[in-house]
């Protein structure tokens, strides 16, 4: 897995509430924003943020052969594609589909947005400004966006649950979660080349996909 | 969906397969069973006493086998639940203090509490996982669409029902790909830059061609007239007097069991 | 035939973003009634036309009058409410939850309450004959996603349906159901139908006028004996004539048959030639 979905009962209640009403807010944001720029009724939005949706969480039912099966999480790339705001309601609704089908759990849905949000709030910004500002090769933009998107919401996840806590542990040590932060890493690397492969062959094929311009064969 | 059924990945098609075949739990109303999955998610966060936490796991497998659904296929699904709480608790059998159960001298020490934290933790997450596939098995395609149009706000209503039906859509166009990659010798990949230039390729073609569909979808449903609502008329049936009962009671039990669980190991 | 069309394309153009042009100076129109044929090989336009009449696509030039009412930005409601437009790939068009969502898509939108949208949904699935209204769209036969497809732009209670490529990757028995359906339409309901196909065969069965395409550009337009008989403008448009037009020109080759009828489906040279093995004319033998 490119991140640990949080299973129910790990986090306290009280902060699973707040991870909750955190994200309740800033999606109530988008759901605004949508209202007042009238995307919530662009039928080309809606049907992109499906479509996006869907992929993410059928792409992380495949399993890719590597170190013995990784399931990828796909999320930097949903960044790149569709951008924060579409990104952010698939992200809520990944989570939601993931711990119906027992990913994850429904309590620690506000934190494993949280933590989606920054991952895709991350590898759009990055990708934006080396591809499309600096012009630095697709491969390389998306490795590096998604490489930083996700080392950023690893710490953020292990920092998160040193915060929290975890229940039944006394004294949930930085150090401890060293193991988790580290199976995240190597997931991260794994799915950073992934999404490199990915978005060079979008690319060549389908740039418009990535908002730019197609790139000539030489 | 064949080649792309693992295991310990709950496949959609088997999911929807038990949800559209009728089993005795479908006669239950939808909201209460998600009311019910409310209760559960807290229940599980909050009760802190192993036996009741065991009964809490009990009451989760059972509601699971009234439901008439394969045990062999819940104990694959579990896998991942399981590994993701192992990920997390394992660092902490040797760090919480207690009697030492298991003891490598100079290199760790397996203590009972960190065996009961590794313990608890599991049987709160799989209580979970238990319960909410059974929700989802036990309840049809149309009445998780009527749920989610009564739930969700405007734009994630429709957005969360579009991502309902392109998963379909999407899964057959990468299992498709996936074996025509397969049928030519690509399962033989091995290494991490050729597995991940294949199976990015693969992803790619599930990429294009979503984006291609979400566009002709987009045209059809602007060519119906598309005024931003996209309703699911199916009725949903209200929790009958004994569906209220049993969640009034369920809720005093866990109530009680919290404000008491100091009693109770 | 009324003198007033009910849709009236006049001197269309359409050039897509990359450059293409989907259509130029297209003058096309609808009579009520009837069924038009628009054929054409792949890329002459037909989608283009069809996306049109539906106000999916709005012209670069030209005009579109719907009973005599100009239709442009502003008003595209007007034009989705009369013509019903039926793609081709039918999955793209079913997404709702069940089959009975999704043809109580189009009348919601159209201003329908939900009570009346229901009837109109349920009289539109009796009339394709599909029963199953709380089945998954997905998990649909392609003739079945067809069909309700069709019920989902009629539940809409349309002037025109247009139909793009009907029988397309459909098996024989299923294709004929559609083309019972489309020929239902206009003979029971009165409705026009345009149907956008390079299945001559189809076109010549059903069509009582047709357009021929050729990269954008309408090259003729009349009645299926009159075009499907010109070699050459099939040949220009690159289109194989109907199976019959090739036996009744072999026929009257080998003189079998007298030239002049011109038989354009196949029960019309059956009865030619019936006709002809009745009255016991053999052919010379030469």
């Amino acid at each position: 897995m490119a991140h640990i979905h949080l299973p129910d009962g790990v986090l306290p209640i009280t902060w699973v509430t707040f991870y909750w009403l955190v994200s309740i807010a800033l999606l109530g944001i988008v759901a605004f924003y949508f209202r007042r720029t009238g995307r919530s009724i662009e039928v080309k939005t809606l049907s992109i943020a499906g479509a996006a949706t869907a992929l993410a969480f059928v792409i992380f039912q495949v399993e890719v052969p590597i170190f013995g099966g990784i399931h990828l999480n796909f999320t930097p790339m949903l960044g790149i594609l569709v951008g924060p705001v579409i990104g952010s309601v698939s992200a809520i609704i990944i989570n939601i589909l993931s711990a119906a089908v027992g990913h994850g759990g429904w309590g620690p849905i506000g934190l494993n947005f949280l933590i989606n949000l920054v991952e895709i709030v991350f590898a759009f910004s990055i990708f934006t400004l080396l591809f499309h500002r600096r012009k630095v090769s697709p491969f390389l933009a998306a490795v590096v966006a998604t490489l930083i998107a996700l080392t950023i919401s690893n710490a953020l996840m292990v920092g998160a649950i040193t915060v929290s806590g975890i229940q039944g542990v006394q004294g949930a040590e930085l150090q401890n979660l060293f193991l988790l932060a580290l199976i995240n890493e190597v997931a991260a690397v794994v799915e950073s080349i992934v999404t490199g492969f990915l978005v060079d062959f979008l690319a060549k094929v389908k740039p418009e996909l990535l908002g730019g311009s197609r790139i000539e064969e030489p | 969906m064949k080649s792309l059924e693992k295991g310990h990945v709950p496949n959609l098609a088997t999911i929807l397969y038990y949800s559209e075949r009728g089993g005795p739990l479908n006669i239950v109303s939808p909201w209460s069973k998600l009311l019910g999955l409310f209760l559960f998610v807290v229940a599980a966060t909050i009760i802190q006493s192993t036996l009741l936490l065991i009964a809490l796991y009990a009451i989760s497998v059972l509601l699971y086998v009234l439901g008439k659904f394969p045990l062999r296929k819940l104990l694959g699904w579990s896998l991942f639940p399981v590994l993701f709480i192992l990920t997390i608790s394992i660092l902490f059998i040797c760090t919480q203090p207690g009697r030492p159960v298991v003891a490598v001298p100079g290199a760790f020490v397996i203590t009972d509490m960190g065996l009961l934290l590794v313990v608890k933790l599991l049987l709160r997450g799989l209580a979970v996982v238990n319960y909410s596939l059974t929700f989802i098995m036990s309840t049809r395609y149309s009445e998780i669409s009527g749920l989610a149009d009564r739930i969700f706000p405007r734009p994630f209503d429709v957005i969360f029902l579009l991502t309902f039906r392109f998963v379909f859509v999407v899964f057959e166009v990468l299992e498709t790909a996936l074996l025509a990659a397969w049928a030519r010798g690509g399962s033989l990949r091995r290494g991490i830059t050729s597995a991940s230039s294949l199976y990015a390729k693969i992803f790619a073609v599930g990429v294009v061609y979503s984006f291609d569909k979400a566009e002709r979808i987009g045209k059809a449903m602007e060519a119906r007239g598309f005024s931003g609502e996209l309703r699911s008329y199916e009725k949903l049936r209200s929790p009958s007097a004994l569906g209220w009962a049993i969640l009034v009671i369920s809720v005093l039990i866990v109530v009680v069991a919290y404000m008491y669980q100091g009693v109770i190991p | 035939m009324s003198s007033e069309p009910l849709l009236h394309l006049d001197c269309l153009s359409h050039t897509y973003s990359d450059g293409t042009v989907g259509i130029h100076d297209l003058c096309f129109k609808v009579f009520p009634k009837e069924i038009v044929g628009v054929c054409g090989p792949n890329g002459s336009g037909k989608s283009t036309l069809l996306e049109h009449l539906n106000g999916i696509l709005i012209p670069s030039e030209g005009e579109i009058m719907l009973a005599g009412e100009r239709i442009d930005k502003k008003n595209p409601k007007k034009l989705r409410r009369s013509v019903g437009l039926v793609f081709q790939d039918a999955d793209s068009q079913l997404f709702a939850p069940t089959v009975m969502d999704d043809v109580m898509f189009g009348p919601i939108n159209t201003g329908m309450p939900p009570a009346e949208a229901k009837k109109a949904a349920e009289w539109a699935l009796d009339l394709v004959g599909f029963a199953e209204k709380t089945k998954i769209p997905h998990y649909l036969s392609g003739g079945e996603k067809r069909l309700v497809a069709i019920a989902g732009v009629i539940a809409m209670k349309p002037k025109i349906v247009a139909v793009d490529e009907p029988t397309s990757d459909l098996d024989p028995v299923n294709a004929e159901k559609i083309e019972k359906l489309l020929l239902k339409l206009r003979d029971e309901l009165g409705l026009s139908v345009v149907i956008s196909t390079h299945d001559m065969d189809l076109a010549s069965r059903i069509s009582d006028r047709v357009y021929i395409l050729k990269k954008g550009v309408v090259l003729a337009e009349g009645s299926p004996k009159d075009l499907f008989y010109d070699e050459g403008l099939l040949q220009e448009a690159r289109l194989k004539p109907p199976e019959v037009v090739g036996i009744y020109k072999r026929l009257v080759k080998d003189r079998v048959l007298d030239d002049g009828s011109r038989p354009i489906t196949r029960d019309e040279l059956l009865s030619l030639i019936e006709n002809r093995v009745t009255n016991k004319k053999l052919p010379e033998v030469i």
